[in-house]
């Protein structure tokens, strides 16, 4: 049945409409909890708030739950599911960028959005500096192209290169949570509460 | 913002966090239920079936389709894939109409799947037939075969006029010697390299109302 | 600990557990049955030999015709710029990529319309799409375009225009020259193989 577009059930006219719509409900959830707040963002890193971990991490196992059940009923094709191609280096590279702008500034670059809509002056000029980077990075690609594109090769998914099935592994990532859940909130009851 | 605020939102949460998964777990559970196998599958793979379209067997001579309506042998059924309308002007004696986007309707399920007699699927062309027996054959039905040159070469044989000769009947024959033909057409002076062809200007046939279709 | 949490934390483990051990699922790119028949009652599969005729006078370079005949029926004589792909090999997987052809439309022809009905159910059934059949085959490429029938003079100027494009037609392909008969002409096409990429969903981003 499903991805609905790719397979012109629905017209690809209606993409952005339906993007509009998920958007929103996407930033709803961002807002409800408490993303929009670069302290609750921040308490990742000094321990004291783990809830962007858990949302995004259980956001994560459920739709990978779902969309592995989706696909055994029939009802999604996976396989029209786009997936990033791999660039290991550059990953890296952005990875160390983004977690360094994440506890500098106190956003992603999607709660960011959604604290200015709230009217934070901070995430405004986040979002700002998230523009000029974009414009300066794209005027001065050709340096960074070589980086970009470079390839490892390397399997692209996590189950293919342990050998294990798709299966085994949701099951071990939904551990991993549990665990991952159960650990931060004893590190919360240790660390002292901020107030904010 | 004070923490009792903040205390409250979670709690509101944790309440329905249970909400949403039970919920969940409904969606995935009525997946479950609803999941069911496709009812008809082809059983016989695609290189399998190669094999059995080169094979060429399963078909009938129209002179042998004679001899069996004349012999009103039993073990024969005469299956007629054109539209009920072609049928009602006419047909071959005892055929059963089943219209060619009918082959798999519940209706007629029995019949397909009763074995004990041999099917002879015709439509107006060989052609026409083949597909439904194509279907047929890749579900594991082996007792169809089809009636060569299709309906209208057992009308023209019906009236025991029996000069027709397998080059009318067979498709697949090549009626000419192509290369011949092509050769004895009077060809264009202007003829040369095949980049030089295409300036010759050729009056181009009108568009028909769509009817072409396809391409 | 929270009585909910618990409660979550099972489930979702339990779906887990169920996804670990469910059988794996083959999804095929196959055409089943039904889906087959329904698009046998499809007649624009078919093309008809004039159509062939103007493609090729025209050059319309996002047409690809495939002779499904013997390769010794190919070589005495074929259409310009057909391929050679006999029924037997069809399903070879170098073929494969030919007859799968992104934004290219295939067209089958043989001596009638059998065989290339053939190729084209299997070709279908492996889920390959833009395939198309020339109705009539060769014979009636030659009964059609190289001797195509005056029309009477009552016959209306449709009848007329295409016995014209007809006739004009037969002379294009006519005379022997290198276009008809020779097996050589299908190296001068340089084709390239574009393998068919699925349809992809546009990059999306989080965070």
């Amino acid at each position: 049945m499903g991805p609905l577009i790719t397979q012109d059930i629905i017209g690809g006219q209606w993409n952005f409409v339906i993007a509009f719509i998920i958007g929103i409900g996407f930033g709803f959830v961002l807002e409800q909890a408490g993303f929009s707040s670069s302290r609750k963002l921040a308490g990742v890193f000094y321990g004291y708030d783990f809830v962007v971990l858990r949302v995004f991490f259980v956001a994560a196992i459920t739709a990978t739950v779902g969309l592995l059940f989706f696909s055994y009923f029939d009802w999604i094709d996976l396989s029209l599911i786009y997936v990033n191609p791999i660039f290991l280096k550059s990953a890296i590279v952005g990875g160390v960028i983004m977690g360094l702008g994440f506890i500098i500034g106190g956003f992603c670059p999607g709660t960011s959005v959604c604290a200015s809509a709230i009217g934070k002056i901070d995430a405004m000029f986040f979002l700002g500096g998230i523009f000029i980077g974009i414009l300066l990075y794209g005027e001065s690609f050709s340096l960074f192209k070589d980086l970009y594109y470079d390839k490892v090769p390397v399997d692209k998914m996590v189950f293919d290169a342990l050998g294990i099935s798709q299966g085994t592994f949701v099951l071990i990532l939904i551990l991993i949570a549990l665990a991952a859940f159960y650990v931060t909130s004893l590190i919360e009851k240790k660390v002292d509460k901020v107030e904010y | 913002m004070n923490q009792q605020t903040h205390l409250k939102d979670h709690k509101k949460i944790s309440l329905k966090l249970p909400l949403i998964i039970v919920s969940f777990v409904i969606l995935i559970i009525i997946g479950f239920l609803t999941m069911r196998e496709p009812e008809r599958k082809f059983v016989v793979s695609v290189d399998d079936m190669q094999k059995a379209v080169l094979q060429r067997n399963e078909t009938i001579k129209p002179e042998e389709v004679l001899k069996i309506i004349n012999s009103a042998d039993e073990s024969y059924r005469f299956i007629d894939l054109r539209n009920p309308h072609d049928f009602i002007k006419g047909h071959i004696k005892g055929a059963i109409n089943i219209p060619k986007q009918y082959l798999l309707a519940d209706e007629y399920d029995k019949l397909i799947k009763d074995t004990s007699k041999i099917n002879i699927l015709y439509a107006k062309t060989h052609d026409e037939a083949c597909g439904p027996w194509m279907i047929l054959k890749q579900l594991g039905f082996n007792n169809n075969r089809i009636l060569l040159g299709g309906y209208s070469y057992y009308s023209k044989t019906g009236t025991l006029a029996q000069n027709i000769s397998p080059k009318d009947y067979l498709d697949e024959k090549p009626k000419y010697d192509y290369a011949k033909v092509v050769k004895s057409v009077s060809g264009s002076a202007v003829i040369g390299s095949s980049k030089k062809k295409k300036k010759i200007k050729i009056k181009r046939k009108k568009k028909k109302k769509g009817a072409e279709g396809g391409c | 600990m929270n009585i909910k949490y618990v409660i979550s934390a099972s489930l979702l483990v339990l779906l887990g557990v169920i996804l670990a051990f469910l059988p794996e699922k083959s999804h095929t790119t196959e055409i089943g049955p039904d889906k087959l028949l329904s698009e046998l009652n499809d007649e624009t599969r078919f093309v008809s030999t004039d159509k062939v005729a103007d493609n090729i006078i025209n050059g319309v370079p996002s047409v690809q015709l495939i002779d499904v005949r013997p390769a010794e029926e190919y070589n005495k004589f074929s259409l310009p710029d057909a391929i050679n792909i006999p029924l037997d090999s069809l399903l070879l997987p170098d073929w494969q990529a030919y007859i799968d052809q992104e934004g290219i439309k295939t067209i089958f022809y043989s001596n009638g319309t059998v065989y290339a009905s053939q190729a084209w159910m299997l070709s279908r059934r492996l889920g390959f799409s833009n395939l198309f059949i020339m109705k009539g085959g060769l014979n009636r490429w030659i009964e059609t375009i190289m001797q195509a029938k005056e029309p009477d003079q009552t016959a209306s100027s449709t009848e007329i225009a295409l016995y014209e494009f007809r006739k004009a037609a037969g002379q294009f392909f006519g005379g022997g020259t290198q276009v008809a008969g020779s097996s050589t002409n299908t190296k001068k096409k340089k084709k390239v193989v574009k393998k068919r990429k699925r349809k992809a969903a546009a990059e999306g981003g989080c965070g």
